[in-house]
Formats: C-alpha cells, structure tokens, sequence
C-alpha cells in the first residue's frame, strides 16, 4: 500500500507552517515571565501527578490486592479520561480558587492540571505495569524484592525511558491545554514570586493575542511557530531511535 | 525466598520438569503469604484519590443544586440565553455542540479509521515510524495553534466567498484536524492487533482494503464502540478552537456557514465576568455537560477496555 496519507500529513504540516510562518517575527509583548511560570506550573503538574497515577496503575493492575478499590479506581480513570477539560476547569476554579480560596494562582492550575493529567499518565503506566507485571513480577517475588521495592525502585531502574516518554506525554498534554488553566490561573504577565501568584500561561496568551489584541496576531503566530518546534523537537529523538530500532508491526 | 522453594526450583530446572510443573505458581503461592500487609496501604491510598477526584468532579454539581432549587424550571429550560434578564436557556448552546458533533464527528471518524489502516498496512518501515512522530506531533499541538492556523488559512477564504468566516463548518474542519491525530493513534493499537490476527484469513479471501476495513468494524465492535464515545467526548468538550472559530453567535441554526455557540464555549467565554445567578448558571451548564459526558460514558463502559487520553 502505498502510503498516500504519510505524504498528506507531510503536506499539512508544510501548510501549518507556512500559514503560521509570521511577516516579521515578534516577541514585543511576550516576556520571558510567560514561558518560565508555563515551564513551572505544566513541570509541578507533571510531577505532581505521578505518584497518583502511578499507585492508581498499581492498584488497577493487580499489584495491591483490593478488587473492589481496583475497580472503582479504573472506573474513575475511566470517566476522567472522557471529561472535557473545561469541565475539570470549572471543577477546579469552584474547589481551588473559590473553595479553598487559593484565588487564580499559579497552585490553582497546577491542582487543577494534576486531575486532568492523571488518566493520561495512569493510562501509559498501566500498559508499562501490565507488561512488567507479566515479564518479571512472579519472579522478582521469587527474588524477595518487596513490592514497594519492585514498584519504586527496580522498575524505574530497568524502565527508564518508558518513564522519561510517560514524562514527556504527561508534559506535552500540560502544555497543550489551555481551557482548563485559563479559568485556575489568571492572566497576569508579571514574573511570579509565589506560587499563590497570578500568571498567564503561553496559550492563553496565544489566544488573548490572536482574539483581544488588536494587532497581536503576528506576535500570536511567532510564538505558535515557536511552540510547534518545542514540540516537534520533543520527538524527533525518538523518531531517530525508532528508525534505528524497528519494533511495529509487519 | 525461602531456601526450600529455591532448591525445588534447582531440581526442576535440573530435571528439565518446566513444561510438566512451571515453577510460577509455586512462588505465587509464596508470595501470597506476603500480599496482606500490603492490603491496607494499597486500599488506604487508591480510598483517597477516589474520594479526591470522586469530590472534585462533585463540586459543578453541589454548586448547580441551590441553582436549580431556585431559578423555576422555564427560565432555565428554554431556548433563549439572556442572563440580563434572567433567561438561562440551555437550548441554544445544546444545539450548538449537537450541530458541531454532526458536523465534525463522521469525517472524523473515517479519517482517523484510514489514516490507521494505511499506518499498519504500509509496507515501508520508514514511512511508518514518521507517519506516527507526524501524528504524536500533531496529537501534542495546543488547540489555540490548529485554531490560529484556521484562522490564518481557512477562514479569510471563506470571508472572502461568503462574507462570514466563523461558522459552524470553520470550527468542524478545525476540530476534526486537531482530533484525528489522537483517535488514529488509538485506532492504530486495535488495527494492528486486527492485523496480525485476521491478514492471512483476508489475504485468502481476497479482501481489498476497503473490505477489511469494514471487517475490522465489524469483528472488533468493543473497540469500536470505544473509539466512536472517545471521539465524542474529545469534540464535545473541545473548547478552544470552538471559541476561536465558530464566531459564538447565539444562533439556533444548522446551517454550515452560519454562526454558533457551544455549551463549552459559552462557560469559556463568559465565566471571566460572570457573577451571581449568572455564575451558578454557568455552573449549571458545566454540570449538564458533566452529566452528558458521565452517561455516555457508562453506557459504553467495558471493564476490558479503557480509553487512553492522549496519543500514547
């Protein structure tokens, strides 16, 4: 077969650029403010959301004997995965900023990203758990490994790159997301000295510039372009490596 | 592990025993004894994430009950959304998402469905692997960048034809690019598993692509099923590029090239002023399409599958 649709989306990803390629590329109004409190709130959300999703993998891949917990934590996984993420903001706003009185904040958005990033990373840990569970779990009990140490130790060891690329998903869909922490985190430009501040993050911005601001559509383009090359730079190691080492199918 | 288990282990091993009496159950049993003091801590632990996120999902609804209580049953069901003067219809953002699905959701769907069978049937390892970087690429872009993107490109060249370019076909053409990434990578796992089970059966029967496609439909109906209630909840409760692209107009209408406005769009847009009864009623709408989401969800629940986020 051939492949047809391969050259479609190298033909759409020439037109993204070239449409999002700005006349004259402009920062003016973007400090660099912007990128390091959206590097800090999707990097704590990121890390925060491990551990959570890595028990509640655990819990639903066998590895702590409670079925009725096992089950309830794949339901839940379940339907958080299918939320919309304006809902998980609305859900955050009312518990966070206005229930807990954390206010739009930088802590705000990063509680409120753990809950939309959980089922990601649960999802990915699953499938790595599951094969672990089945490749060396019976006999690293042979072995005496205890669980906590199987789990949190020997696995991260010998899993390292699953774990980096699980880092990378859960990164790269923080990053992406936007209806959920506009409502959480506020919209200010200012640098953040706390993590009760307000800050705006780069897609917010993004939208603010390209919808609000009379003339910020270049800028909106610049940074865009920018952010697709963040992006695609988060891949293409690993496009390499799979080149080197086919593994699919056929 | 206690030296009597090893040293039947060594003695089978010795006596080439594996096939007739595999040694995995006999460390199950061994480890069995150990599994209880673990009980408590995995319960404890998964008790409280399910109670947080079980808490926090409860919250639009807690906050919609007093509304509801309140605001009598006519100004809410209706079709008119004039918060000034205290109208709260839900009609017209409901048609609003309903008319994005239609729109957005088939070609979607059969996008997503070829792009997946031509990843698994390609021959070319190369083409493959590049296709699918292509695609976690596309399936990691931030909605607002496909939103500028048909902003930049499509919509000046509807403007130009038909005088409005935020219209219902604008935001379908500009969900459904950024939502095939992400379906095709899932669909790409139960092709690939359909591939290597039913090729040689449909080579012999001389099935073309289109017929195994349909065949694939038909045998893997689980997984189907799930890939249409993702595809559904990823264009329901996809906000951005509908706030960008559909012009948000209160409009009521089917048409493509008219103006509309989502449920989703409508608590983005307005829940940054909104206050009071406003606000609640904002809440109101998050909770209804919380409820839309949690049922469609169930009815296609499966305790064997469970449907992944993101373009993993």
């Amino acid at each position: 077969m051939k492949p047809v649709l391969l050259y479609l989306y190298i033909g759409l990803t020439i037109v993204l650029i070239s449409a999002l390629w700005p006349e004259s590329f402009q920062l003016n109004h973007t400090p660099i403010a912007l990128w390091v409190s959206t590097a800090i709130v999707t990097l704590c959300a990121t890390f925060a959301a491990l551990l959570p999703a890595y028990l509640s993998a655990a819990v639903v891949t066998g590895f702590y004997h409670a079925p009725l917990f096992q089950r309830c934590a794949l339901l839940i996984l379940y339907l958080l995965a299918g939320m919309p993420s304006i809902i998980i903001g609305v859900a955050g706003f009312i518990t966070f900023s206005y229930g807990l009185g954390l206010g739009w904040s930088m802590l705000s958005a990063i509680l409120t990203l753990v809950f939309l990033l959980a089922p990601t990373l649960a999802t990915a840990f699953i499938q790595l758990l599951n094969q672990a569970h089945s490749d060396h779990y019976a006999l690293a009990r042979g072995l005496d490994m205890s669980r906590t140490y199987f789990l949190f130790i020997w696995l991260p060891t010998l899993k390292k790159e699953a774990l980096v690329d699980t880092l990378l998903l859960g990164w790269s869909r923080a990053l992406g997301d936007t209806a959920a922490i506009m409502l959480t985190c506020g919209a200010v430009m200012a640098t953040p000295t706390s993590l009760l501040d307000p800050v705006r993050l780069i897609n917010y911005h993004i939208y603010l510039l390209a919808m609000e601001v009379p003339g910020g559509f270049t800028e909106a383009q610049s940074i865009a372009l920018l952010q697709i090359i963040m992006i695609a730079l988060l891949f293409i190691p690993r496009w390499l490596l799979q080149k080197r080492e086919p593994c699919l199918s056929n | 592990m206690r030296l009597s288990v090893l040293k039947t282990i060594l003695k089978r091993v010795r006596n080439d025993d594996w096939a007739r009496a595999p040694i995995a159950p006999m460390i199950r049993r061994h480890c069995l004894r150990k599994q209880t003091e673990y009980r408590s801590l995995g319960g404890i632990v998964t008790l409280l994430v399910i109670a947080a996120i079980a808490l926090f999902m409860a919250m639009p609804l807690i906050q919609t009950g007093h509304f509801l209580i309140e605001v009598p049953i006519e100004l809410w069901w209706r079709l008119d959304w004039q918060p000034d003067l205290d109208h709260y219809g839900i009609g017209t953002s409901l048609a609003g998402s309903t008319a994005l699905l239609l729109y957005a959701l088939p070609p979607t769907l059969l996008l997503s469905h070829l792009i997946a069978q031509q990843l698994v049937e390609t021959q070319s390892h190369a083409a493959r692997s590049t296709l699918i970087t292509l695609l976690q690429t596309w399936a990691s872009l931030p909605s607002v960048i496909i939103g500028l993107w048909i902003m930049a490109s499509l919509v000046p060249f509807i403007q130009s034809h038909l005088g409005q370019g935020y219209t219902l076909f604008t935001s379908a053409v500009g969900l459904t690019l950024f939502i095939t990434p992400a379906l095709t990578l899932l669909i790409f796992q139960n092709y690939q598993h359909f591939h290597h089970a039913f090729r040689p059966l449909a080579d012999s029967l001389e099935m073309n692509g289109r017929l195994r496609l349909l065949y694939y439909l038909k045998s893997y109906r689980t997984e189907t099923r799930h890939t249409l209630l993702y595809g559904f909840c990823r264009l329901f409760g996809e906000t951005m590029i509908v706030l960008m692209l559909s012009g948000n107009a209160l409009n009521r209408s089917f048409a493509p090239f008219e103006s509309i406005r989502s449920l989703t769009a409508t608590i983005a847009l307005e829940m940054g002023y909104a206050s009071q009864w406003h606000e609640m009623a904002l809440y109101a709408l998050a909770s209804l399409a919380l409820l839309i989401t949690l049922i469609i969800l169930l009815l296609g629940k499966n305790s064997d599958a469970y449907p992944i986020k993101s373009g993993a």
